[in-house]
């Protein structure tokens, strides 16, 4: 997946190509490709607009063995497939680090970073020490036979390039950059493209290179854009055809990345389903979904029948769009600890 | 002698005056602004002229209730406000909507241009849904920025006559001087 503009060989809507038979590849059962467009408002110059962003689209693994294929062991932080013929190490580059998600059985639907600091074998893959916060791989459902996918997963330099290839605003400091915000391990933290270095940079003490620093899928973005001019971002690649998991936090913050290429409604999102989601007849006393549309935060709150956004005169907000490639923030009270798992059912049907 | 054409031209364009003044809406104070504790998000600490909400981040909220206001023919909004520390630099919406809690004038404003002492600007009307807006009585306030928490004192919502009307008055304003040198003349 590249961010890029559209091309003619990627000229077809995806809703489009959701709707249509494969393309002319149609004697072959293929996934649907196409693009998602999103559009990055135009910050003031001085005051920046927010936009939510997430990756909605998957690229196609370009390495050795089987980027499909069969679960044959697992432990509590690697997976392994003994038909695999994984080139070694290929899979744990930082540059072009990969996700492994789970395509069948009880964890179907989960994605995992692969990591890029333990090399993996011909036959096993270690999981990123991030993603195994919410729960070791022993706990997550996984069996033996379980189908598996190999994707690629952008970094900050493959998704959005450098100042001179796309239209990003870089700075010497996060103050005059445009940012990116996203959730890491529980943090918020921001990153900018640095003019001074020329690399995208995470806004900490000592300013680490974060070029590498992959876009995990389900997780969200905001891009506050301060250029004041607006910005197309277009999402190119194939489409999801399972189901999705997702780790949410009992208590806290979560920048749930809406990353199905169509949209949904906040009525259809599932959110409210989620295990120990508060609902509560006054805004107050529940937990939050915040939608940001335009540079605008709105919050909403789930009644237990209705979704209702948190304004004088509380409106009903079942039909509240929650646009593809975009980012819902879930805010959770309560103090549990833990994680519980988001359940989305595929919303689209494969030809 | 002033012709009487004359005289009820500017007579009729001088009767416009009363409803083309600028009209304070709320000064956010105890007196005047009600906080509705059920949507609003930050802290609020409320004096009698004034409104401090503390620990204001992205998506938070201050709504509340003021007098019922017609503010037809009053279509810029002005927002007088303060910013403790430093700066944020974030986009803001206000809400004013009417009594039914279900029309509502949208408008976004930017941060930037408050500091320390409070100042005046005007915000950028957005959309509108529903209406007539006769009988406006609540505000609503949402920040949408990145960034550490941080205080803001509302001072003064206004409703001023846009730019069209304002130019109108003037020359309403400036037939009836004409008209009154002529008659001293006369």
């Amino acid at each position: 997946m590249k961010l890029r503009l559209p091309t003619p060989l990627l000229a077809l809507a995806l809703t489009g190509a959701l709707a249509l038979p494969p393309l002319a590849l149609a004697q072959t059962p293929t996934v649907p490709v196409g693009y998602v467009s999103v559009t990055i408002g135009a910050g003031t110059g001085a005051a920046r607009r927010i936009s939510p962003l997430s990756l909605p689209l998957y690229g196609s693994a370009n390495a050795e063995g089987q980027m499909v294929g069969q679960i044959t062991g697992f432990t509590s932080n690697t997976l392994s497939n003994a038909d695999a013929a994984w080139a070694p190490g290929q899979l744990a580059q930082a540059a072009t680090p990969y996700l492994i998600k789970l395509t069948s059985g009880a964890a179907a639907g989960r994605t995992f970073l692969i990591s890029t600091t333990a090399a993996n074998t011909s036959t096993t893959v270690t999981i990123d020490a991030a993603d195994l916060v919410p729960g070791a791989l022993t706990a997550v459902g996984i069996a033996l036979g379980d189908q598996y996918e190999i994707l690629p997963c952008d970094t900050f330099l493959s998704f959005f390039g450098t100042p001179e290839e796309s239209a990003i605003l870089g700075g010497a400091s996060a103050a005059t950059a445009d940012t990116v915000t996203m959730v890491t391990n529980e943090a918020t933290e921001t990153f900018f493209y640095s003019t001074t270095l020329n690399r995208w940079t995470k806004s900490f003490i000592g300013s680490p290179d974060a070029s590498n620093t992959p876009l995990r899928p389900d997780s969200g973005l905001y891009y506050n854009r301060l250029a004041n001019t607006s910005l197309s971002l277009v999402v190119a690649g194939q489409v999801s055809t399972t189901n999705r998991q997702t780790p949410v936090r009992n208590t806290g913050v979560t920048q749930l990345a809406q990353n199905w290429p169509v949209s949904l409604t906040l009525g259809n999102s599932g959110i409210q389903a989620l295990p120990s989601w508060g609902s509560a007849l006054a805004a107050t006393s529940a937990d939050k979904v915040k939608l940001t549309v335009n540079g605008a935060t709105s919050t909403y709150w789930f009644d237990g029948t209705n979704w209702r956004k948190q304004m004088l005169g509380s409106p009903i907000s079942n039909a509240v769009i929650l646009p593809a490639g975009s980012t819902v923030t879930l805010e959770k009270s309560g103090g549990a600890s833990g994680y519980n798992t988001l359940t989305q059912p595929l919303p689209y049907t494969l030809p | 002698m002033i012709p009487i054409r004359s005289f009820l031209a500017a007579a009729s364009l001088l009767s416009l005056l009363p409803s083309v003044q600028a009209a304070v809406l709320t000064d956010f104070g105890g007196f005047t602004f009600e906080v509705e504790a059920s949507i609003t998000s930050v802290g609020v600490i409320q004096d009698a002229s004034s409104l401090l909400a503390t620990g204001v981040t992205n998506g938070d909220i201050l709504a509340g209730y003021f007098s019922t206001f017609d503010i037809s023919g009053l279509g810029d909004i002005r927002l007088t406000a303060s910013i403790a520390g430093a700066n944020p630099n974030f986009l803001f919406q206000v809400y004013l909507l009417g009594e039914d809690l279900a029309s509502y004038m949208l408008f976004e404003g930017e941060s930037t241009f408050f500091g320390p002492t409070a100042s005046t600007i005007g915000l950028t009307y957005i959309e509108t849904v529903g209406g007539p807006f006769t009988n406006v009585a609540a505000f609503q306030f949402v920040a949408s920025g990145t960034g550490d928490p941080f205080e803001m004192t509302f001072s003064k919502l206004e409703a001023v006559p846009e730019p069209s009307v304002m130019i109108l008055s003037s020359i309403a304003l400036g037939g009836v001087a004409l008209l009154a040198r002529r008659r001293k003349r006369g």
